[in-house]
């Protein structure tokens, strides 16, 4: 896949400050259904990243959502996302755990990608209510967060469009000109927190990817970047990376959910899997 | 109070004109509206208004103790205002979700992209730096207060000039205006957001209204400086809809449209600035100015949210359909003294030509109803064709007339 | 300040006609005048007009509608409760609009009216202290021109003053309009008006004109839609 690794620019070979190369993605441990009072559950850990997710619903609509969106036809979706006063790794403490700008744009960010994959006309005058909960925190959170309440979605049985994946490309240092042909210049997938940190610039892109091979195809449901300047001409080319991250989440995700589902199905059930 | 909800015939209607690449008031589909800015009396005071959208913004400064991550730097906040002044369904003082995301989005524009120099802002390191505090107040929402808050956010900082100070081992002394000229911020580039609405059947528009913003399906803002670098980029759908982004065929149309943007900031900027320098009292702005205006009809056409794209443009019109029929008209000498106008043919109206007697008898209609304002424009042009004609005899101009008539009906 | 008929009143203004009539006649004062012990004042910036008898009213700018009984608006449906529709017609409050008062309507035959569909309704009830209820027929239970509007028209919304403008008998603008254009128009008296023309192009040229007729004086009217006409030919 990386062609670029022979040139060794760096004293690492190519390969990032983990080890990793630019479109590698970190370990991906996942586990579903992982509290008995919740519809749905599951716990996700991207390297470093590691997530709670409870999904409750569909019930009655109730709370300060229900009174926003009470006339609506189709069903509402309350999303909360709360970052542990512990979770940063550097020993920091966070003040608060939500309430602050950054997480309730986060909620309203995971509110719009849940509404375009779930199918809310199923459940009028419903609420499903999604709480997020980050426990440590290594780049590329939200992203996370949004695999994770994916992922606790299926597991609460609510029918969903697509799988709506999470993907951060970062472009480690996007002023340094000279390394357009190595494999660093189109930007480095599933960022760390050391490499958001950089002055370059991350682009978080959360997309549905469809079964579809070619990855560039994939349906862009959220995009956001921040960091400091990116040229345009760049842009496209991180894009793809971040889709192509996407693509490759799914089906890392995708094998995770048939395995639960085959161990944790009735006996009749599995056997009509051993087949293949 | 609640939102009044979108009927139907309002949703059909905008993705029916949308459909056929026409807005309802009157705009291309990437054709933003015209940005007016005017400061006030202060230091990085300005109002911006974004066709009927309008925001003030005031940048202000005090000194504080740097943050413990970042010591030797000073401090930039952004604080946007959506309160029941800007739209009744606006609630006051509490963070909702429209203002958190203006508020995310220009934080990360201005304050992420690092374009201003804020280690120059460092008194002492580690005691003392100045902390910058943007506050914009949206006054009238009629859409994308997005752009309008970020075009006032950079205007105001651009404008502002802090006091001088200067600091002597144990002591910092702030100079008055009087003591020392003020000092402007140093700022590396100048972003801008640049919002686009996609809509249900794939089409892309700039800079959408209220209305526009109630019927898409999809949004983009773009936080682009002149040198065509991205600083921030959002996209979200706003329902459930399966459009595909539109980043890679719209970013130049962004990129061209912001570099024109801030040219335009800067220059606005550096006049007032310029005037105050010189202490050019009757220059340099004031608030009066952005509702003083120099005709009497200057309100009409802003009151009219929904019009052709024609109207407003008329008096150019006018100019253009005589200059047209200027062309395609000739001059045939047919005796030493008179000449005949004819109208060329193959052009003619029938023939896939302009439908030119609608026009000369409509025209013909306003010159005796004579509109006072908006046709003396016409008249004069109307004179200056005529003179050109009046090549020998002054009864010539009727005969003319017939002549075309006759030619058409033939 | 005095004022006679004809002339800006401002709050406060002391309207010297009405005072000096004789206690016998009556007169009636509609809206922006107020009694004052023995002298009328008005409360309204506006034109003081005289209608018919001793009618005195002030001709105001205002965009907040007050229902008034007997008038025809323009409404959104936004809900709908058990038996009635709850109808926004840009007043204070919410009017109702019971699935009885369409024509032919019975228990076993509702109308199709959906939430977002406009209605062009008579308003039976607006008192200050009930809430507004509208119906889409006459007393005889026939429809009219009432009824739920076609969703492939346009709402927009204007003045109070352009409204009555444009619904005064003499008025040209919607004759000279229609010699251009065919369209059909329901114009409420809450400052709502909806148009279907036959494009959008002519949609909006309709609206354009509409929206352009508030400062534009009666006598102008022509030219006006002319210059409406032409632009629309230019765009074809």
């Amino acid at each position: 896949m990386l062609e670029g690794d022979q040139d060794q620019e760096e004293d690492q070979g190519g390969l990032r400050n983990d080890g990793r190369r630019a479109a590698e993605l970190r370990k991906i441990r996942v586990r579903m259904g992982v509290f008995g009072q919740a519809d749905g559950s599951a716990y996700l850990e991207q390297g470093n990243t590691k997530i709670l997710v409870a999904v409750y619903g569909p019930h009655q609509p109730r709370g300060s959502a229900a009174r926003a969106g009470g006339k609506n036809v189709g069903g509402i979706i309350n999303c909360q996302y709360s970052t542990a006063v512990f979770s940063f790794s550097a020993g920091e403490r966070k003040r608060r755990p939500r309430g602050d700008r950054k997480s309730i744009e986060k909620s309203l960010q995971l509110r719009r990608a849940m509404e375009s994959i779930i199918q809310l006309d199923l459940y009028p005058r419903s609420q499903i209510d999604v709480f997020v909960e980050v426990l440590q925190i290594d780049g590329s959170e939200y992203c996370v967060a949004v695999n994770a309440a994916t992922l606790a979605l299926i597991d609460a049985g609510i029918p969903i469009k697509d799988y709506a994946i999470g993907c951060t490309a970062s472009l480690i240092d996007s002023t340094s000109k000279n390394d357009e042909d190595s494999s660093h210049a189109a930007g480095v997938v599933d960022a760390t927190y050391m490499e958001e940190c950089s002055p370059g610039a991350t682009l978080s892109i959360i997309a549905l990817p469809g079964s579809s091979n070619d990855a560039t195809k994939g349906l862009v449901v959220v995009a956001q970047g921040a960091g400091q300047r990116l040229h345009l001409s760049r842009l496209e080319a991180l894009r793809n990376r971040a889709l192509c991250g996407c693509r490759d989440i799914r089906n890392i995700l995708d094998r995770a959910v048939r395995q639960h589902l085959t161990v944790h199905s009735q006996p009749s059930f599995s056997t009509l899997h051993v087949i293949d | 109070m609640r939102e009044v909800i979108l009927s139907h015939c309002e949703k059909n209607f905008v993705n029916k004109a949308i459909d056929k690449e026409t807005r309802l008031d009157g705009r291309q589909l990437l054709e933003a509206r015209p940005v007016n800015i005017h400061f006030g009396s202060n230091w990085g005071c300005c109002i911006v208004s974004l066709g009927r959208t309008k925001a003030i913004a005031q940048v202000s400064c005090d000194i504080q103790k740097p943050k413990a991550s970042r010591p030797n730097e000073g401090m930039l906040h952004i604080n946007v205002e959506l309160n029941p002044m800007a739209a009744p369904f606006f609630e006051a003082g509490r963070q909702s979700d429209p203002s958190v995301q203006i508020n995310r989005q220009l934080e990360r524009c201005l304050k992420d992209s690092k374009c201003i120099d804020l280690e120059s802002l460092c008194i002492v390191a580690d005691k003392k730096a100045w902390n910058l505090r943007v506050d914009i107040n949206i006054i009238n929402h009629d859409g994308n207060l997005v752009d309008c808050a970020s075009i006032a956010a950079l205007a105001a900082l651009m404008h502002f000039h802090r006091p001088d100070v200067s600091s002597s081992e144990e002591e910092i002394i702030i100079h008055s205006f009087a003591e020392k000229d003020p000092l402007p911020l140093t700022i590396y580039h100048h972003p801008v957001c640049i919002s686009f609405l996609v809509f249900e059947n794939g089409n892309t528009i700039m800079d959408p209204t209220y209305l526009e913003e109630k019927v898409g399906v999809a949004q983009l803002t773009m936080g682009i400086n002149s040198y065509r670098e991205l600083c921030s980029l959002d996209f979200n759908y706003l329902t459930r809809t399966s459009v595909a982004d539109v980043i890679p065929t719209i970013s130049n149309q962004a990129a061209n449209y912001a570099a024109e943007l801030v040219s335009l900031i800067k220059e606005s900027v550096r006049q007032d600035v310029e005037a105050r320098y010189k202490k050019e009292v009757k220059n340099f702005g004031r608030f009066e100015n952005c509702i003083a205006t120099d005709k009497l009809t200057a309100m009409f056409t802003d009151k009219i949210p929904i019009k052709l794209s024609s109207w407003g443009k008329m008096d150019d019109r006018e100019d253009e359909i005589m200059e047209d029929q200027k062309e395609n008209e000739q001059i045939i000498k047919i005796n030493k003294n008179s000449a005949e106008l004819l109208l060329l043919k193959g052009d003619l109206f029938g023939n896939g030509g302009v439908n030119t007697w609608q026009n000369d008898s409509s025209s013909d209609d306003e010159e005796e109803s004579s509109d006072e304002v908006v046709m003396v424009e016409e008249t004069k042009t109307k004179c200056h064709v005529l003179d050109d004609i009046e090549l020998s005899e002054d009864s010539e101009e009727e005969e003319t007339q017939n002549m075309t008539k006759d030619d058409i009906q033939t | 300040m005095e004022v006679t008929v004809g002339d800006v009143a401002m709050p406060g203004d002391i309207i010297k006609d009405i005072s000096t009539h004789n206690t016998k006649d009556k007169i009636i004062l509609g809206p922006g005048l107020r009694r004052d012990g023995e002298v009328i004042v008005a409360s309204k910036a506006g034109v003081l007009r005289k209608g018919q008898s001793a009618t005195y009213y002030i001709d105001s700018y205002q965009k907040r509608y007050i229902p008034n009984r007997g008038e025809n608006v323009v409404g959104i449906v936004t809900q709908k409760v058990g038996d009635i529709f709850k109808v926004d017609i840009a007043a204070s409050e919410q009017a109702g609009l019971s699935y009885m008062a369409f024509e032919g309507a019975s228990k076993r035959n509702r109308p199709d009216v959906q939430v977002g569909d406009v209605v062009f309704a008579k308003l039976l009830v607006a008192s200050k202290d009930m809430e507004p209820e509208l119906v889409c027929v006459d007393s005889l239970g026939k429809k009219g021109k009432l009824g739920v509007l076609s969703s492939d028209g346009m709402l927009f919304t204007c003045s109070f003053s352009l409204v009555r403008k444009i619904l005064n008998p003499e008025c040209p603008l919607f004759k000279m309009l229609g010699k251009e254009q065919a369209y059909d128009l329901a114009v409420g008296m809450n400052g709502r008006v909806w148009i279907k023309a036959r494009s959008v192009h002519e949609t909006i040229a309709v609206a354009n004109a509409i929206l352009a007729a508030e400062y534009t004086a009666l006598s102008e009217m022509n030219s006006l839609c002319n210059r409406i006409a032409k632009m629309l030919l230019q765009q074809r």
